[in-house]
């Protein structure tokens, strides 16, 4: 493991479950949606790094939401993958860390039904205001 | 009394239709609420379905402008699941059609921020110079949008030797051209006195936004995926990110003018230090696996995260343009500004957005328009004609 992964590895700590390098310029972390809201806190304010974007996606027996974060002078992305149960999925939004977070998690919530409490406003962002709720086009029963 | 102006969502000249909703006192903006999705076609889904060869075509199709920027990314992605290595040639060519697409691109707003400041003549002669570009393309590519020319492992056509002699002559040619426009753009007291100061966007806010591409740059964010996460052939080829620390139009207007004149001189470095060689390597398989592709489309960085599970189809593509970052951003420049000026600071972030006249004003509760579209870009020439005479 490279030294600013481990570097990472012991400032988050047991914040994560795991930390590994898929390749140069990547690190994929794993973490408990309880601490994801310090992780992001950790690569944004001591990092100082960039949230690019989240994406999300269903698996056999959970939602796995990944969000993404440039450390753009480390040539580096950052990834930290939460795991969520397909019943009331849910996880605290980001919004109050970044502005950046506000448009993605409006558009998982849509797409996915995936709850971000601390939202401002979880309005539909790109299907129609008659659009029946709770019909999440990226679901796999869709 | 506050009234709520529509601006949108659908116009012949826009390239996406958005919907903003301006909410005004008087001649301030007071709120404004963007609304997207009318051209949300479930292409992520789609992709889904496809196999990745065919996913290289569908998201080429996403938009008609920066065409090139997402099938870009979306190679690099299964490139990475792949682990394949493109062949040096290859880089290169990715490099020459990635700064073609910004020169095109770049000059098309220019001549849509002249036609909202009444400046027709302006727009008439950036879409001149940028039509020499286009018809390039197509000898280089087969078509003068959509290229075709990104593919998994390499690019489908190499450049002939006959085609780099017609190239280089349109590159001498749109220099002059575009210091022309520059000087015309920048040194004009009028358009200075529109874009000077208009739509500021601090430094810390571009930040918290997440900004990218020229709205950053103009705002001292000195991000660039050319140079910060390198792909193709930008980590041989020598430049420099284009900063402006304004915030202002002038200073976006100021960087995307920057970046014209850099792209002829990476598309010059690009051809010059091009090896001989092979253009694609041969793909078998795609394994399981993750991987993210990265590209600096001209409005900023294009982010495409692919899913793989050893079949022949992703079994997640999820697709961030740059606009879905840049488009908020509004909420920090428009609130407070003049209408006259709502056109030009919207247009200045270049959200693939020009549909000033489709707009009408609604007095909440009544329902009857009071504005027309054309009058919001009249308002804007109106101010551009007052400044004139004030200075004459």
């Amino acid at each position: 493991m490279s030294e600013r992964a481990e570097r990472m590895r012991i400032a988050l700590a047991w914040k994560i479950l795991d930390l590994a390098e898929p390749g140069p310029g990547r690190i994929m972390i794993e973490a408990e949606p309880a601490h994801l809201v310090e992780a992001a806190q950790y690569l944004l304010e001591n990092l100082k790094a960039r949230f690019m974007t989240a994406s999300a996606m269903e698996r056999e027996k959970e939602f796995e939401l990944i969000y993404h974060f440039a450390l753009d002078p480390e040539r580096l992305i950052v990834s930290v993958r939460i795991r969520l149960l397909l019943e009331h999925p849910a996880t605290i939004s980001l919004c109050h860390l970044t502005k950046a977070a506000e448009f993605i998690e409006r558009e998982i919530h849509e797409m996915f039904g995936i709850q971000f409490p601390g939202h401002p406003h979880l309005n539909p962002l790109l299907l129609p205001e008659d659009w029946p709720s709770g019909n999440c086009p990226l679901r796999r029963e869709q | 009394m506050k009234s709520v102006i529509p601006i949108g969502p659908f116009h012949p000249l826009q390239e996406e239709p958005e919907l903003f909703l301006l909410e005004v006192e008087g001649e301030k903006v007071k709120g404004i609420e963007v609304r997207l999705g009318y051209n949300h076609r479930g292409i992520e889904k789609l992709c889904q379905a496809r196999t990745f060869e065919q996913d290289t075509f569908l998201v080429e199709r996403i938009c008609g402008i920066c065409s090139n920027s997402h099938p870009l990314a979306y190679v690099q992605a299964v490139e990475e699941i792949a682990s394949i290595e493109v062949p040096e040639r290859a880089r290169f060519l990715r490099a020459v059609i990635a700064e073609l697409e910004r020169l095109h691109s770049h000059l098309l707003w220019l001549g849509l921020c002249g036609h909202f400041l009444g400046y027709n003549t302006l727009w008439m002669w950036a879409w001149k110079a940028r039509e020499p570009v286009l018809e390039i393309l197509e000898l280089l590519s087969g078509n003068r949008n959509h290229y075709g020319m990104m593919k998994i492992g390499g690019v489908r056509r190499d450049l002939g030797k006959e085609k780099v002699a017609p190239l280089l002559k349109v590159l001498d040619q749109l220099e002059p051209e575009l210091e022309k426009l520059s000087a015309l753009v920048l040194e004009d007291p009028v358009i200075r006195l529109r874009l000077k100061g208009i739509g500021v966007f601090t430094k810390e806010a571009a930040q918290s936004y997440g900004a990218l591409g020229p709205t950053a740059r103009a705002s001292g964010v000195a991000i660039d995926v050319r140079k910060d996460h390198p792909y193709a052939a930008y980590e041989q080829l020598d430049f420099k990110i284009v900063v402006e620390e304004d915030g202002d139009a002038l200073a976006r207007t100021r960087v995307r003018l920057r970046e014209c004149g850099q792209s002829v001189g990476l598309i010059r470095q690009a051809l010059a230090k091009m090896p001989e060689g092979e253009v694609e390597t041969a793909v078998k398989e795609i394994p399981a696996g993750e991987g993210i592709g990265l590209a600096e489309a001209p409005r900023g960085e294009v982010f495409h995260y692919v899913r793989a599970d050893g079949s022949n189809r992703p079994v997640r593509h999820k697709i961030r343009p740059p606009s879905f970052m840049n488009l908020p951003t509004c909420q920090a420049t428009v609130i407070g500004a003049e209408l006259a000026d709502a056109a030009i600071i919207l247009a200045a972030i270049d959200p693939c957005y020009c549909c000033a006249e489709r707009m009408a004003t609604v007095e909440r509760g009544k329902d009857k328009p009071r504005l027309t579209g054309e009058d919001l870009i009249r308002l804007s020439r109106e101010k551009t004609a007052r400044i004139k005479k004030e200075l004459a």
